[in-house]
């Protein structure tokens, strides 16, 4: 037999009733994105900034609603501490399901600032809903991000939960970020509670806005990122914070 | 099915790093009992971004072994695409050189013949035929030693990784781009069609899977990882080696297998997450079934594009690449 070496010269093919669909089963299950909002709902934020941050809740919504990527491979949690802490989103929830299920004009602010209570309602969260990876099976979701937004000052004890927090930050597990908010914030107390990349904001309603923005914005890039091979590092890469977000050293 | 004693499809080896590069590839073969079907298609994300497909891959076969290699390259490379296929074309080459020349020290051996050779490590190859030698065409033949004492087949991929990736600096220096640039996964498999012995190769994502007698799919590669969900593992990074998975099939393990597969992460999306628990399984079997469904190979080739091309999975955006290469049943009755 004469040997023969074929080219990459593309075949044309020529379709028949024959080419139908393959049926073929996909699973139902996927890498999620987590995204978590720790929000201070505290006394220190009645009045205009809790208006603010619900209407910076409601501002999140619509842009990460409008774009697609995001819209369905991020899950949220909601955690609020003002008084006690809740999960208001009673775990990860779908985004649909956060569209449609989360009422920002819920949030109220009252009671003191059970920091603390929060950081370990979320640990119990990343435990439970956080899916890790199976070896030589399953992968596990995406890096979860998570947001806290605070006052800075504490009232229950948060240093435990805080150094399990922190642990699996150093560990490249999670991505926090934390954002002190209102004039009269002490930046000491704030490095001291602060896990990841912090950041100190006013408590107007320009300020909440930009806050927002930036959560949109970054929670899109990194949904972008992880949709993509090798941008699964690519959360701890935020977008730069806008005008009147200060970071601290 | 006319089997021909040697060929190469997939994605062409970059020459530069301006080379046109299509959106789409749908490519079938014949090797001896082997059918191989390939199909690559560029992502949702990258529609959406307007940015081309990343994902690369290639068929070789020299009339005794079939290399199949896929790649992925990294969606934050603008240039990634020109290592995804550059590397699934290299490894295809060196995986088939280092058995060929596996073969001749072994019958040289057996002879106990000292015929000089040179090519590999300062010895010259034995003549190849004019079809088989453009299988080799692109490759440089100054390579790592190849130790044939032990000569089985996981050293021999083990090497032709380490080969390709230092191919793949060569490239990236003569067209001035740092190494990451290309960044890129690669899974590869070699399979002897007279013998059945296989042997794979995979750092980073995607998977290579086998259906059994049984009509279990197996993970034939399970490279290693850090506990950091996000972490992506090229064969361009630095500590490359420490993510590199090889592995050896003996004929006899390999005959209970009828299919294998070899798949970039944007199909793995498919069969990777429950429910159902048993998705794998599942996949794999309506997979082999859908892909044996029509005599042509070509057809199947262009209705494997189709089934790519459609995102079913839930959060599937990235680009889509399979090849299949099964055993024809006849051949597997005789």
């Amino acid at each position: 037999m004469s040997e023969q070496t074929r080219s990459d010269e593309p075949a044309k093919v020529v379709t028949t009733p024959e080419t139908v669909e393959m049926n073929v089963a996909v699973g139902e299950g996927m890498r999620r994105l987590p995204v978590y909002l720790l929000l201070d709902t505290s006394g220190s934020m009645a009045g205009a900034p809790i208006q603010a941050l619900r209407l910076g809740v409601e501002q999140f919504k619509k842009e990460v609603e409008g774009d697609p990527f995001a819209k369905e491979s991020v899950y949220m949690g909601v955690i609020t501490f003002g008084g006690e802490a809740q999960f208001v989103t009673k775990g990860l929830i779908s985004f649909e399901d956060f569209l449609s299920e989360f009422h920002p004009d819920s949030i109220s602010a009252d009671g003191q600032t059970p920091l603390g209570q929060a950081l370990w309602l979320l640990v119990e969260s990343l435990d439970k809903d956080v899916k890790s990876s199976v070896k030589g099976g399953e992968k596990g979701d995406w890096k979860p991000l998570v947001f806290i937004l605070t006052d800075g000052e504490p009232t229950d004890e948060w240093r435990e939960p805080r150094k399990v927090i922190l642990d699996r930050q150093t560990k490249k597990v999670i991505n926090v970020i934390t954002v002190g908010c209102g004039p009269r914030i002490n930046q000491q107390n704030l490095k001291d509670i602060a896990i990841g990349p912090t950041f100190n904001m006013n408590n107007d309603d320009a300020a909440f806005k930009r806050f927002f923005q930036w959560v949109s914005q970054s929670v899109r890039a990194a949904s972008k990122a992880v949709s993509q091979t090798g941008g699964g590092d690519k959360p701890a890469t935020l977008p730069p914070p806008p005008d009147g977000i200060q970071y601290i050293p | 099915m006319n089997s021909r004693t040697s060929f190469r499809i997939g994605d062409k080896l970059p020459l530069t790093l301006e080379d046109e590069y299509s959106d789409e590839q749908a490519r079938s073969e014949q090797a001896d009992s082997y059918s191989i079907i390939g199909a690559s298609v560029r992502g949702r994300l990258h529609h959406h971004n307007n940015i081309p497909r990343d994902d690369a891959f290639a068929v070789r076969f020299d009339g005794t072994w079939l290399a199949v290699a896929v790649a992925d390259g990294a969606g934050s490379r603008p240039r990634s695409r020109y290592g995804a296929s550059y590397l699934t074309n290299r490894l295809c080459s060196r995986l088939l050189l280092a058995a060929r020349i596996r073969h001749w020290r072994t019958s040289n051996k057996a002879s106990e013949k000292e015929t000089p050779i040179s090519g590999i490590g300062g010895t010259q190859l034995v003549p190849l035929s004019e079809g088989t030698q453009s299988l080799f065409r692109d490759t440089e033949l100054s390579s790592e030693p190849i130790d044939t004492s032990k000569s089985n087949l996981q050293d021999i991929v083990l090497r032709a990784f380490r080969n390709t990736r230092a191919d793949l600096e060569r490239f990236a220096f003569k067209h001035g781009v740092e190494l990451d640039e290309l960044h890129s996964t690669l899974l590869g498999l070699m399979l002897n069609t007279k013998t059945g012995e296989v042997g794979v190769g995979q750092i980073g994502d995607g998977l290579i899977l086998g259906l059994d007698d049984k009509k279990e799919a197996r993970l034939l590669a399970e490279p290693p990882t850090t506990d950091d969900p996000g972490a992506s593992y090229f064969i361009t990074q630095e500590d490359w080696e420490q993510y590199l998975y090889t592995r050896e099939m003996p004929s006899e393990e390999v005959e209970r297998f009828s299919t294998f597969y070899l798949m970039t992460d944007g199909v793995a999306n498919d069969c990777q997450y429950s429910p159902p628990p048993d998705i794998l399984k599942i996949w794999a079997n309506d997979m082999d079934r859908e892909i044996r469904l029509v005599p042509s190979l070509q057809i199947t080739a262009e209705r494997l594009k189709n089934y790519l091309a459609n995102y079913k999975a839930k959060g599937s955006f990235d680009d889509r690449t399979l090849v299949v290469i099964y055993r024809n049943n006849e051949e597997r009755a005789t």
